[in-house]
């Protein structure tokens, strides 16, 4: 549990470096283009791939930071009006399909990465899998960060339940 | 096909399932049960469902919002809005209101100007005497104002969505951003003759002008913003990312209220915050997908066609459904999920798409300051130092005004097309 805590506070701080260098590149790719195309009347073709490409990046490095950050939307009204009890088992389910899904997203993310590696872009010569590997990538950071959160909210459940369901 | 994937959709979405993942496993279990496709084309989807350059905006409208909600441009902006209508009995409400309206002009959420703004606004009307729970409910009601005037993250979310112009939807929602200003004032000088709430001594040019010249640098980014788009010499995301080197450039340098570290920690949040709209929308386009092979939409809409409804029931019914969504779930992604399942439907009753862009949004910007799922209840309260269960009865009158405004727009639509028409003409592309 430690070790896992330690291996994800360092995957965090990894991606979120990656993500703000993301974020100055397509804010100075964009902007560069406007000042381009209206002083030298020139454009940046490959602009709108490339950033459509780290796009997909953002969304998929980002909720997994999401993921530990709890900013991922659900929909938690029913769930809170259950007792306690059942709810623990309810929990478990929702984790296990969430993660079931994971696993399942990271393994087809990987097949549809190698599949479209050779293909090439239509504006650059870049391998369109370099878009569908921010699947894997994503869901991988993804899965550490819920187990985690799984674990933690487990063992803060268990807690609750020893000193006899009081908060 | 339909039948599975909608049934595991909702069963996931009461389990508390994150909306994205709900979606992306309902995909999953749909195209695995019906054996059609190979599972590799739902997360191919998932790829190629966020191919459209507008999607940039929506991070680069709230970095540009974050970058000018630091304490020293929004004491500006809000000195001149008291300047300005200070005078009118209810003072510092007025100024609130029409604080936001200018935020709005550089800002794309609700909740940042309930947050930043909203701060100094309720700080300063208490120091003047306001009570608390009247502060908080006309931050967080005039707070709505920012996704109606552009920009607007919802806008560019219903846009990308639907496949109507961002462009439109931003010109359509300006003039009712201004009637919601109107309306909100209207009932901040209800409640200030009746309560005696205090104002500014006298009204002076003098003081307007001072405070303009301060505030002049940041109230060019919605000149620079709105202008450049009707101008036609940006699209959205181009103006955005202009608004946000332009916000940077004053922020840091100009008024030396950003550090880079701080700048960093804003676009690290925006871009998180985009994420968990994008990877909902991810999911969801691998959703609408198996829908549409199942031609599901259209079939919706020839349901309502064929039960003989008149536009003018269909309209309420419109506005009931989405103010209750609007009460429960986040706005954002009740548009990604519900836009493909409306558009066969405004086909169908001769409605303008960009016109009931506006009216949906509206609609889910009043759900934002209504309990039990309200994001800038939230924040207000939290910023307010109000008790959530105080702050929701305090609310309560204040969205009167905003239903107001949102009948009129749903029943004359010129009030949200004329504009865009003037200046794009009159396809809806």
């Amino acid at each position: 549990m430690e070790a896992l805590s330690r291996l994800n506070s360092v995957l965090f701080k990894i991606i979120k470096e990656i993500m703000i260098i993301i974020g100055f590149f397509l804010i100075a790719l964009t902007f560069i283009g406007v000042i381009l195309r209206y002083a030298f009347g020139i454009s940046i073709i490959w602009a709108y791939e490339v950033s459509m490409m780290l796009l997909v990046w953002v969304s998929f490095l980002g909720a997994a930071i999401a993921v530990q950050t709890k900013s991922h939307v659900n929909f938690d009204l029913l769930l809170s009006k259950i007792p306690e009890k059942t709810r623990k088992w309810i929990v478990l389910l929702k984790d296990i399909i969430i993660l079931a899904f994971l696993v399942i997203g990271t393994y087809y993310g990987y097949k549809v990465f190698r599949q479209t590696m050779r293909q090439s872009m239509q504006t650059i010569n870049l391998p369109v899998g370099l878009l569908y590997l921010a699947l894997p990538v994503g869901f991988i950071p993804m899965i550490l960060f819920f187990i985690e959160e799984a674990l933690t909210e487990f063992a803060s459940n268990a807690q609750k339940i020893d000193r006899g369901g009081k908060k | 096909m339909s039948g599975t994937l909608i049934v595991s959709f909702l069963a996931l979405l009461i389990l508390s399932v994150p909306i994205a993942i709900s979606m992306g496993a309902a995909d999953v279990i749909a195209v695995f049960v019906s054996g059609r496709f190979p599972l590799e084309t739902v997360f191919h989807s998932m790829g190629t469902g966020l191919s459209s350059f507008i999607l940039l905006a929506i991070p680069f409208f709230i970095i540009a919002g974050e970058v000018m909600n630091s304490g020293g441009i929004t004491t500006r902006i809000f000195d001149f809005a008291n300047a300005l209508v200070g005078r009118i009995p209810g003072g510092l409400g007025h100024a609130n209101v029409f604080a936001s309206v200018i935020f709005a002009g550089m800002s794309g959420s609700a909740v940042a100007d309930a947050g930043g703004l909203g701060a100094i606004e309720m700080k300063a009307m208490k120091d003047v005497g306001f009570d608390d729970e009247f502060s908080a409910s006309v931050t967080a009601a005039s707070s709505c104002i920012g996704p109606i005037i552009p920009p607007s993250v919802p806008m560019v979310v219903f846009g990308a969505s639907a496949g109507v112009s961002v462009g439109k939807l931003f010109i359509g929602g300006f003039i009712p951003g201004l009637l919601m200003a109107i309306a909100l004032s209207i009932m901040v000088y209800y409640y200030a003759v009746k309560r005696n709430y205090p104002r500014l001594e006298k009204f002076s040019w003098k003081y307007v002008g001072q405070t303009f010249k301060r505030a002049f640098l940041p109230i060019l980014t919605p000149v620079i913003i709105i202008g450049g788009i009707i101008g036609g010499i940006f699209t959205p995301t181009e103006a955005a990312s202009v608004a946000v080197v332009y916000g940077i450039i004053i922020a840091m340098f100009v008024y030396k209220d950003l550090s880079f570290k701080k700048l960093r920690e804003i676009i690290f949040q925006a871009l998180v915050t985009t994420s968990t709209v994008t990877f909902i929308m991810a999911t969801a386009s691998a959703f609408a997908w198996l829908l549409a092979i199942d031609g599901l939409p259209m079939k919706l809409a020839e349901f309502v066609s064929s039960i003989n409804m008149p536009a003018w029931v269909f309209l309420i019914l419109f506005n009931v459904i989405f103010l209750i969504l609007g009460m429960f779930m986040e706005a954002l992604s009740i548009l990604i999920i519900m836009v493909p399942v409306v558009m066969p439907m405004f086909q169908h009753f001769g409605l303008d798409p960009i016109h009931m862009g506006v009216v949906m949004v509206l609609n889910l910007m009043i759900g934002l300051i209504t309990p039990p799922v309200g994001m800038s209840l939230f924040v207000t309260s939290k910023v307010a130092n109000v008790k959530l269960e105080k702050l929701c009865k305090a609310i309560i009158p204040w969205t009167i005004p905003l239903i107001v405004v949102l009948i009129i727009i749903t029943y004359v639509p010129n009030i949200v097309t004329w504009l865009p028409n003037l200046v794009f003409g009159v396809s809806s592309k």
